[in-house]
């Protein structure tokens, strides 16, 4: 095809992972196929001035994060490509209802946890598992949260198999974050491709900031007009933009530790009219820097007393303390198992095989193979302290097996996948790039997940890593109405 | 919705801070730039005694510098000294960052440019080779941002704490001035002044930019005195002290009513009366100027210190 032999010279039909955009025989797609039409009107130096006009709008708004490793110039903009991917109607229904589901059953889960222990007592999930985690919080045990929600927000990772199929790469249950960048893509994206947009019926997420209001606030259905906050770790954290564009869009006051305090149980914000209550508090800072009196003693971000008043049910923080056990990669590996234990259901949406290396065979099979695997500690994210077997040098593996030895319990193994691929700009050049989707779940009085959410990209050729705090993109998603 | 009216502390905490130092930034260059000038008409043997002079202003204690040149470097670019320029733009803008979210993003913008063009005038030399450009820059890269201030926020609880930092900070510099620059009885003297002292009264005037707006009212007749009064009484000219305390009147009279604080309480009425003296008192009834100039500082930092115990750091059991 003549189109083929410009913008997509390059473009090559992956052999082993599935393609969202094209068939085998190199056809596109039905829901692709207005896009790919697009593409044949363009040049390389057209999509180019296009590219370029949406980098900076993304500088000049500050969309930046923080690289931690990385001591000079330390704020980055996301890197950001402009051709979107596209689910259909009926791919979306797929997804929605499996992670409704999922959250449902985690958060029974994690309810049944820090109360009965049903769940060890049928011998579903060993209890040493879960004890042995370390975002268990005994101090939770017995400790009611409201509407026995203990996830509010949740940013899941799914990837698309070879088969075409969709499957939970992980559970982001503590304080996820990348909202603001699908809100920021669609933005531009909207800018850069109006009519094609326009043409296309692309179901709206703008409305996710007054979602989560109303998640928060349903959290204290008492309350008439609860005061709700987000606390922030403050400017230094990598998410800090995404901080302060949530608050505003929610028209709440963005927080940081020093500006709480703790009386009698109940929590005030120091304001230039007074100390005012708070009800409600949207924290990003992980459960170890919440309250210096309970968790890190060395932590100056949180507020002394704070887990007090949310024992005393005076404060409602989301997530709720301790959510963390049930993104632990070893525990996601039993979720399966814990939804068909709760909702007496079959999983709708797949695990991806996982080989849990406290377990003897498991971890026997994983060394032998570990040059075909990926190796994960059960307690990181962001992409750190994991092994990609055929990407790593014997060195590492060696070095990755002794950890293993030292300390199974902290790694899990799974096969190495081959995620699906998208068609990126890159290069002047339309070439396929991995890519996965983390789409936002709300929960309180209903569940709530805006159609979309972050598709991430591995912008380097062949990587598997699509974090953004290691060199990955991201890209619109268009949810079809169809 | 009730959250509008909601302001943080902290968030006004910096606010103010950030005001103040850009104020402090400002008058550093002005003096900085005045001495500049004053120094090619002045005789040399002047120098040094002006010199000590100008560290007086800044509340600086002589530290051996002995050279217009070794000054200017001093106060330009030393990081250790609370009232170099670099020190002061580096705090607003650090403080600016810590609230973002609450300015305009013109407002971070002028600052932020502000503050790399110093940074660059000290990598190319710029502020060597051409100093007086150099100051100019200073000077109107903070009314730049004043003005970019005062078009683009909404001058609700936030643009008052701006107001309040800047006039206060103004207001103390006014008095270091004076303080430092009317000594003994010769703020009496009348008539002719001489040659010498007739310099050193137009560089009072210009280090507040006054020299032009004083003219106006008295003609060029440079008489201590009369230049005592202008600074210190003028309703009209913006750098006057009473100008800059009925600012801070205004300001603080807002504050009270969106924050729904009692107008009865010691900070209203440490201003109040503050205010009313100002604009009561005339300068034929002064005959302790070092005294009245340490008076009303006194004041000031009482206001400073009410401000932040009505608003900031108050304590919670008077809160509750």
């Amino acid at each position: 095809m003549s189109v083929l032999a410009t913008l997509l010279e390059r473009y090559n039909i992956h052999e082993y992972a599935f393609d969202e955009t094209f068939d085998i025989d190199g056809r596109p797609r039905p829901q692709y196929r207005a896009l790919v039409e697009k593409l044949a009107e363009l040049s390389a130096d057209e999509l180019s001035y296009r590219q370029q006009a949406s980098d900076a709008t993304f500088l000049n708004q500050g969309i930046t994060f923080t690289v931690y490793s990385d001591s000079q110039g330390t704020e980055r903009t996301f890197p950001f490509d402009l051709l979107p991917r596209i689910l259909t109607g009926h791919e979306w229904e797929l997804i929605e209802t499996g992670l409704t589901q999922r959250i449902y059953a985690l958060n029974m889960f994690l309810h049944d946890i820090y109360h009965e222990g049903h769940i060890f007592k049928e011998k579903v999930i060993p209890y040493d598992l879960v004890a042995s985690s370390r975002h268990y919080r005994r101090e939770m045990r017995d400790v009611d949260v409201p509407l026995q929600t203990y996830v509010s927000i949740c940013g899941t990772d799914l990837i698309r198999l070879p088969d075409g199929e969709f499957a939970v790469l992980e559970d982001n249950l503590r304080v996820p974050s990348g909202v603001s960048y699908m809100l920021a893509n669609r933005q531009v994206t909207k800018n850069v491709f109006p009519t094609l947009f326009n043409n296309y019926g692309v179901r709206p997420v703008d409305q996710y900031a007054q979602a989560l209001l109303s998640t928060l606030e349903s959290l204290t259905p008492h309350l008439e007009n609860p005061t709700v906050v987000l606390l922030t770790p403050g400017v230094f954290n990598s998410a800090y933009y995404e901080h302060t564009f949530l608050a505003r869009q929610m028209g709440i006051e963005l927080v940081e530790g020093r500006d709480l305090l703790v009386h009698d149980n109940v929590v005030y914000m120091r304001t230039t009219s007074g100390l005012k209550r708070v009800d409600i508090i949207y924290r990003r800072i992980d459960d170890d820097f919440l309250d210096a009196l309970i968790f890190r003693p060395d932590s100056t971000l949180g507020v002394n007393g704070l887990f007090n008043a949310y024992r005393s049910g005076n404060v409602v923080l989301a997530n709720a303390v301790g959510t963390g056990i049930a993104d632990d990669k070893a525990v996601y590996a039993y979720v399966p198992d814990i939804i068909r234990f709760y909702l007496d259901e079959e999983p709708i949406l797949q695990n991806v095989e996982t080989y849990v290396l406290n377990d003897e065979k498991h971890r026997e099979h994983v060394i032998a193979n570990i040059d075909k695997m990926v190796v994960k500690a059960v307690g990181e994210a962001g992409g750190y302290g994991m092994l990609i077997g055929p990407h790593s040098t014997r060195q590492e593996q060696h070095d990755f097996v002794e950890r293993i030895n030292a300390n199974p319990r902290n790694y899990i193994a799974q096969p190495t996948l081959a995620l699906s691929v998208a068609p990126c700009f890159v290069d002047m050049q339309v070439e396929a790039r991995h890519i996965d989707l983390r789409p936002f779940i709300l929960s309180g009085q209903r569940t709530t997940i805006v159609p979309g959410g972050l598709t991430r990209v591995a912008l380097r050729r062949g990587s598997l890593v699509v974090n953004s705090s290691q060199g990955g993109g991201s890209k619109d998603t268009w949810v079809l109405y169809e | 919705m009730s959250n509008q009216q909601t302001m943080l502390s902290r968030v006004a905490d910096s606010l103010y801070w950030m005001s103040r130092y850009l104020e402090r930034a400002e008058h550093t260059g002005r003096l900085l730039d005045v001495h500049l000038n004053s120094t090619l008409d002045a005789p040399k043997k002047e120098e040094l005694a002006r010199i000590h002079r100008l560290q007086q202003c800044l509340s600086v204690a002589p530290n051996g510098i002995d050279t217009t040149e070794g000054l200017l470097e001093h106060f330009t670019f030393a990081a250790d000294d609370t009232t170099t320029i670099i020190t002061n733009v580096t705090l607003a803008r650090e403080n600016a960052r810590q609230i973002r979210e609450q300015l305009s993003s013109e407002m971070w913008t002028q600052l932020n440019t502000l503050y790399l063009s110093v940074l660059a005038a000290r990598s190319s030399g710029l502020w060597r080779s051409a100093p007086h450009d150099f100051y100019i820059m200073v000077k109107e890269g903070a009314h730049l941002f004043q003005g970019i201030t005062d078009a683009t926020m909404n001058h609700g609880q936030g643009w008052h704490f701006i107001q309040i930092g800047r006039y206060l900070e103004r207001a103390l510099n006014l008095l270091n001035l004076l303080y430092v620059h009317f000594q003994d009885e010769t703020w009496l003297e009348r008539g002719d002044v001489g040659t010498q002292r007739y310099f050193e009264l137009v560089a009072i005037l210009k280090s507040v930019t006054a020299f032009e707006a004083y003219c106006k009212v008295y003609n060029p007749n440079l008489q201590s005195r009369w230049i005592a009064e202008f600074l210190l009484f003028n309703e009209a000219f913006p750098r006057s002290l009473r100008f800059c305390v009925d600012t801070i009147q205004a300001s603080l009279l807002t504050l009270a009513d969106a924050t729904q604080r009692n107008r009865g309480t010691r900070l209203y009425r440490a201003s109040g009366r503050l205010q009313s003296s100002l604009s009561y008192d005339e300068i034929s009834d002064i005959t302790d100027l070092r005294a009245y100039i340490s008076s009303v500082k006194e004041q000031l930092l009482d206001i400073h210190v009410m401000l932040y115990g009505t608003f900031v750091n108050y304590p919670i059991e008077t809160a509750l």
